[in-house]
């Protein structure tokens, strides 16, 4: 890829910045029990630029790392697979948490907008 | 419904067995809520552009590396690579003179040149083809096996601004490059020269053209012994090879090469002992021939060429004892 454009640049270091946070966001509003839409619904609401496409593998994954619990509700008229976090993934969450609140910090004084 | 169906199965169609109902139920249910209550065809068609391409859909679900070989692997390949480069710069020409030389039917020195450089290049390329092809294969079933990345270094040693200095940083640990190098040069040629050893390893006579050759060999060894030991020398020279390859990337003792090197080093032992000691293993037209150019009777010489051979093998014995020794002691320090 030659990215020398300005505007490639921009956008490829963009890309960069939110992959960086989108496990924490995601993760983030998993405290209470989401299916997938509804997940995808609000996350696209509060701002987070997330596709399906990338939102449902990523669910499956973080199960399988044992960070999200996964519950099929056949109570509605259609069953809905809901995702919550693990008492591991509050405790990641947690951390990540601090750990963004740290960094974002540091970065805010690095470029002068404390 | 229908295109709603023909997508699902065609994202879940490479999924493993096991994932795979569970993924149809929850992206169904998932395409379902995107849709309205009561959705046209053109509201599945809206949805199912977004979703994209069924099978980058199920790349993702099955979380595909992207890459044949990955970083944390990729050093440890091009450095078993270019090993393996070397060996063969340094080996093809020596098999191809051999192989020339062993199917010569002329002393004809420039024929045999010319054949030499020919299988030399044939050789080579062959070789060079394989070798490519299975160190790929293997590294590219390594990086699919799940081996953390730590256990193969590149080089073992941690730099250390000691390591600036003229002076070796553990002289007393470190495995000099050129000896698994050697090692493994040697290895395959004397694999080479152990296949052809009825031809090229005897008594040499000239001839007056008999089977239109210029001479002919009288092998030293006996041909049906070496059949018979020749494919644990294909094997252990494998082994030679691996734990060479080992050595390098380690750089120096460990543990556990030198429990490695001690196990090699059991069976090789065994084995060069039984084949030295195994009877019949010099041919009797050798000892035949040796007793008619020389005084000696067939059995003063058959006697004599039997503890001879007995004397190598407990050489090598011994010679094997220490390299297994100097191991360990190097790799306690």
């Amino acid at each position: 890829m030659i990215l020398y454009e300005k505007d490639e640049l921009i956008t490829t270091f963009e890309i960069e910045l939110k992959r960086g946070t989108l496990t924490l966001a995601v993760l983030s509003q998993l405290k209470t029990p989401q299916y997938g839409y509804s997940l995808l619904q609000e996350l696209v609401d509060k701002n987070v630029e997330i596709e399906a496409g990338t939102l449902y593998p990523l669910l499956r994954r973080l199960e399988k790392q044992e960070i999200l619990e996964s519950s099929w509700d056949t109570s509605e008229s259609r069953p809905r697979k809901y995702y919550v976090l693990s008492s591991k993934g509050f405790e990641i969450l947690e951390k990540l948490e601090s750990i963004w609140i740290g960094m974002s910090l540091n970065i805010n004084k690095l470029i002068g907008r404390e | 419904m229908d295109l709603i169906n023909r997508y699902v199965k065609e994202v879940v169609k490479q999924l493993p067995e096991d994932t795979r109902e569970d993924v149809e139920k929850e992206l169904k249910s998932n395409i379902l809520d995107m849709l309205p209550e009561d959705y046209t065809d053109e509201d599945v068609r809206k949805v199912l552009t977004e979703l994209g391409d069924p099978q980058k859909l199920s790349k993702e679900f099955r979380g595909a590396k992207r890459y044949l070989i990955g970083p944390d692997f990729y050093d440890n390949y091009l450095l078993v690579l270019k090993i393996v480069a070397i060996v063969l710069a340094c080996v093809m020409p020596f098999v191809a003179v051999i192989s020339a030389f062993s199917e010569a039917k002329t002393i004809a020195l420039p024929d045999v040149l010319i054949d030499a450089f020919v299988k030399m290049i044939v050789l080579t390329i062959q070789a060079a083809f394989q070798a490519f092809a299975w160190i790929t294969v293997v590294f590219a079933a390594i990086e699919r096996a799940g081996v953390s990345a730590c256990e193969l270094p590149v080089s073992a040693k941690t730099w250390t601004v000691d390591d600036l200095k003229e002076v070796v940083w553990d002289k007393k640990k470190a495995i000099n490059i050129a000896d698994p190098i050697v090692s493994i040069i040697f290895s395959i040629a004397f694999l080479a020269v152990m296949y052809y050893s009825d031809v090229l390893i005897g008594w040499y006579r000239l001839k007056d053209n008999i089977n239109g050759n210029d001479f002919s060999v009288i092998p030293l060894f006996n041909s049906e012994v070496i059949s018979r030991f020749f494919p644990y020398m294909v094997i252990l020279s494998a082994f030679i090879i691996a734990i060479s390859i080992l050595k390098v990337i380690y750089r120096q003792w460990n543990m556990k090469l030198a429990v490695v090197n001690l196990v090699y080093n059991l069976f090789s032992a065994v084995y060069v002992f039984s084949f030295f000691t195994c009877k019949g293993l010099i041919s009797n037209e050798f000892i035949n021939q040796v007793a008619a150019e020389t005084d000696f009777s067939v059995t003063q010489v058959d006697s004599f060429v039997g503890k001879f051979v007995i004397g190598i093998a407990v050489l090598a014995t011994i010679g094997i004892a220490v390299d297994t020794v100097e191991g360990f002691l190097k790799a306690r320090k």
